[in-house]
């Protein structure tokens, strides 16, 4: 299973950081994807153009994550030579990530 | 500055503009004063709904939970779209009704701050608890503090309802105290970034995409240039996560871009991928070449003390 089986995501951006909302369709889904989805997994799936550290912050009445990535839009939006320089591309890649037989 | 922990005055050289984000009150203050319109200077994007609430619905600037409501209200709306469908469809996965007639939100709000999203009736798009919540997190870092002039506002506590078609209750925003300083973003010039693009496609498109990059790379080192910054990708390929796709695309573009402080350096990058038509791989097509001026921001937090607002009313 995918994480896009069973959630949806966003990216946005701020100055030289990048978050993602990760959101279950399903809330009950919330503590097994808080199990899956740690910080560490996150910083991984992105580590080629983050350079700072991915901290995750918990909505389980909303079922939902956000995973805020520091020093990650290449010095920041509006002086990035990246082709996609808000980084908004980021949040379909995440949702590619296997997810753990329940 | 917040960015990179240096002085705001080593920028002062190269420094264009330099505006604080303000907060509702000087929009309900026009409100108040009559203004049928207000223009303002950089306000920060919740403020342009807060101050309707606040004016109408006579809240306090300093009920710090009213406050939370009414940024909460305005962070759902200020992206428009962006909660009735717009940066949200993924076929198959996601799917949203007529996005080229999209409906802007509407929100209604009582005086308890009881929120419910809605937009027109008939316009495409949709309002459903998906939306919301993905515009909810939508450029926030920690959801319980989220810092705007006018407060610190928590939305840790959000609860949502779907209430029927497109009708979705939000409840449980609220917020501290407004922070001390003001958010003061400045507009520095930073060079220019040259950019050249150029196409392959079919049996061994990424390879040969590959070594046009290689040759760029070698021009660059041959012609002395130094850049501050540069990024050799394929569109198409590994051009948005930097990590090559399993498959083969059946077409790839090359680009290369930097950034640099001499304008001639940044012409010239376009002028070597333009040069690959005849100079590199077999099968180039298409290319392109650009260069820009950076206009980079850089942000400072300034005592709100310093921030004087000024209302002037004009009559046409």
């Amino acid at each position: 299973m995918k994480l896009c089986d069973i959630a949806h995501a966003r990216t946005g951006d701020k100055g030289n950081i990048s978050n993602i909302s990760v959101i279950a369709y399903d809330p009950a889904d919330f503590d097994y994807l808080a199990r899956e989805l740690d910080e560490q997994r996150v910083a991984t799936v992105f580590s080629s153009i983050v350079q700072g550290t991915v901290k995750r912050y918990d909505l389980p009445q909303l079922g939902a994550f956000n995973f805020v990535l520091s020093q990650a839009l290449g010095g920041g939006v509006t002086r990035s030579v990246a082709l996609d320089a808000h980084g908004k591309s980021r949040s379909a890649y995440l949702l590619d990530l296997d997810l753990a037989e329940r | 500055m917040l960015e990179t922990g240096a002085r705001s005055s080593t920028l002062n050289a190269h420094l264009v503009s330099a505006n604080a984000y303000l907060g509702a009150a000087p929009i309900v203050e026009a409100l108040a004063g009559g203004a049928d319109v207000v223009l303002t200077e950089r306000v920060a994007d919740p403020a342009l709904f807060a101050a309707p609430l606040i004016h109408e619905l006579g809240w306090s600037m300093t009920d710090w939970h009213k406050m939370g409501q009414a940024t909460l209200v305005g962070h759902l709306l200020e992206c428009a779209g962006q909660i009735t469908g717009g940066y949200f469809a993924d076929p198959g996965f996601k799917d949203v009704p007529d996005l080229g007639r999209l409906g802007f939100p509407l929100a209604e709000v009582d005086e308890q701050g009881t929120v419910v999203i809605t937009k027109v009736p008939g316009s495409g798009g949709h309002v459903t608890l998906a939306t919301c919540k993905e515009q909810l997190l939508y450029e926030i870092h920690d959801p319980a503090c989220y810092l705007t002039p006018d407060v610190k506002a928590d939305f840790s506590q959000v609860e949502m309802t779907a209430l029927g078609s497109d009708r979705v209750q939000v409840r449980g925003g609220s917020g501290r105290s407004r922070p001390e300083t003001l958010k003061v973003s400045m507009g520095y010039l930073e060079g220019y970034i040259g950019e050249g693009q150029i196409s392959y496609g079919g049996p061994g498109a990424v390879a040969r995409g590959r070594l046009a990059l290689d040759i760029i790379r070698q021009r660059l080192a041959l012609l002395g240039v130094i850049a501050d910054d540069v990024s050799y990708d394929l569109i198409g390929h590994d051009a948005l996560l930097n990590t090559a796709c399993k498959a083969q695309p059946n077409e790839v573009r090359m680009r290369v871009a930097l950034r640099t402080e001499d304008p001639d350096v940044a012409e010239l990058v376009g002028r070597e991928v333009e040069a690959l038509y005849t100079n590199g791989p077999a099968g180039g097509g298409g290319a392109s070449r650009s260069v820009r001026q950076v206009l980079a921001v850089a942000s400072v937090l300034l005592p709100r003390g310093q921030v004087n607002p000024a209302v002037h009313y004009l009559s046409v």
